[in-house]
């Protein structure tokens, strides 16, 4: 996974706004569930077998987690692919 | 130094990044200007000069004092009047005065260092209305500065400090301060300062400087949510312990700068006889005496290059 995390600045004044911008490859955040099931197929005259297969279904994408003991992020917006939070400095 | 680490699907990333410390506020000390140096010697260094040229506009005098607190390496905090009096203030809203401000803001403009510029300070006595056209020429005083000087000069008035009193009699309610501080008014400003004093006397406890600082700091950062510089003309203090107080002020609503009042002028014949203000009593901070340690002990915690 190409995973970066930017500030908008490296250095803050007490009470400037911080930008905090996550950025990974389209799809890469993507998750899926499988739903297994069988199938029987039936051919006349010839007889019948089960096939194994899975439901495959896309459920969102995996959650961006931040950790930053001394500020309290919030998220502004995401996309799937680029996350934006912002903070207090 | 703080890291904010991001966690996606087990992959983590990180970036790191400071917080600067918060600017301490430029503190500064107004006297007679002819005692400049034999009060510095006494404090020790100081970062910023209170300037005043007296009721009448004198430019050269003015801009020399400017200058010369320019090459001092202090950022000068000057005021001046044109006139001092209620009527003076109608005369600069309608523009009598406007080559004398274009002169003085082309002046600063060629000077190698920002100024600190207020119109006529502390305007009371004077009537909430008389205040309103105090406000209106203190308007076009920073507009007609700043569109000269423009980043040469912090323009902003230097008000009594009494309306944010907690006493009651001084007290003005946010409505009244609101009739006098226009939304144009405080657009035009890049700072607003005020005088604080304390009025102990032998008869009266009085209020220190600091209250008034609170509730002022209180006002302009929270009722107002004003974002550019506050800062104090004038202040002083009775007590030692005022001055630490006041100093806990400060950098709570985050001023820029203050200027402690260290001088024979304005004395009041009431002063306190008992407070180590010397005899008889007056405002300037005597040597060697726990008024002087309070206050040296405060400046040197300012970061004030030199001491």
């Amino acid at each position: 996974m190409a995973l970066t995390a930017t500030l908008n600045k490296l250095v803050f004044a007490p009470g400037e706004p911080m930008v905090l911008t996550v950025e990974t490859d389209p799809g890469e955040r993507d998750r899926f569930t499988e739903t297994p099931f069988t199938l029987n197929v039936s051919v006349l005259g010839v007889g019948n077998a089960d096939v194994a297969a899975a439901l495959r279904e896309q459920i969102g994408d995996a959650p961006v987690n931040i950790t930053d003991p001394g500020h309290t992020w919030v998220q502004r917006s995401d996309d799937g692919e680029t996350f934006i939070a912002d903070a207090t400095a | 130094m703080p890291r904010v680490t991001v966690t996606v699907a087990g992959q983590t990333a990180h970036v790191d990044y400071t917080v600067a410390a918060p600017a301490l506020p430029l503190m500064g000390m107004a006297t007679v200007y002819a005692d400049w140096d034999d009060r510095v010697a006494e404090t020790g260094p100081v970062a910023m000069q209170r300037l005043y040229v007296g009721s009448s506009w004198n430019h050269s005098s003015l801009v020399s004092k400017i200058n010369a607190a320019h090459a001092d390496g202090l950022v000068p905090y000057a005021s001046m009047k044109n006139g001092g009096t209620v009527a003076s203030w109608s005369q600069m809203v309608s523009g009598a005065n406007d080559a004398q401000i274009d002169a003085l803001a082309t002046a600063i403009a060629q000077m190698p260092a920002v100024t600190r510029l207020a119109y006529h300070h502390e305007p009371r006595p004077a009537t909430l209305a008389e205040l309103a056209v105090w406000g209106r020429a203190h308007t076009r005083f920073n507009l007609r500065v700043k569109a000269i000087a423009g980043a040469k000069v912090i323009v902003g008035p230097c008000d009594n400090g009494h309306p944010w009193s907690d006493m009651a009699w001084a007290h003005l309610t946010d409505a009244e301060l609101a009739g006098i501080y226009t939304d144009a008014f405080v657009d035009s400003c890049d700072a607003v300062g005020a005088d604080f004093y304390d009025g102990e006397t032998n008869t009266n406890a009085g209020e220190p400087a600091w209250p008034k600082a609170r509730g002022f700091w209180r006002y302009w950062r929270e009722t107002r949510g004003f974002t550019g510089k506050l800062d104090v003309g004038e202040w002083n203090f009775i007590e030692p312990a005022d001055v630490d107080l006041m100093w806990q002020q400060l950098k709570a609503g985050n001023f820029w700068g203050a200027c402690v009042f260290n001088s024979p002028e304005n004395n009041r014949t009431d002063l306190p006889t008992n407070k180590g203000l010397g005899t008889p009593p007056r405002w300037t901070v005597v040597p060697g005496t726990p008024r002087m340690a309070a206050l040296r002990a405060v400046l040197d915690q300012a970061g004030i290059p030199g001491r």
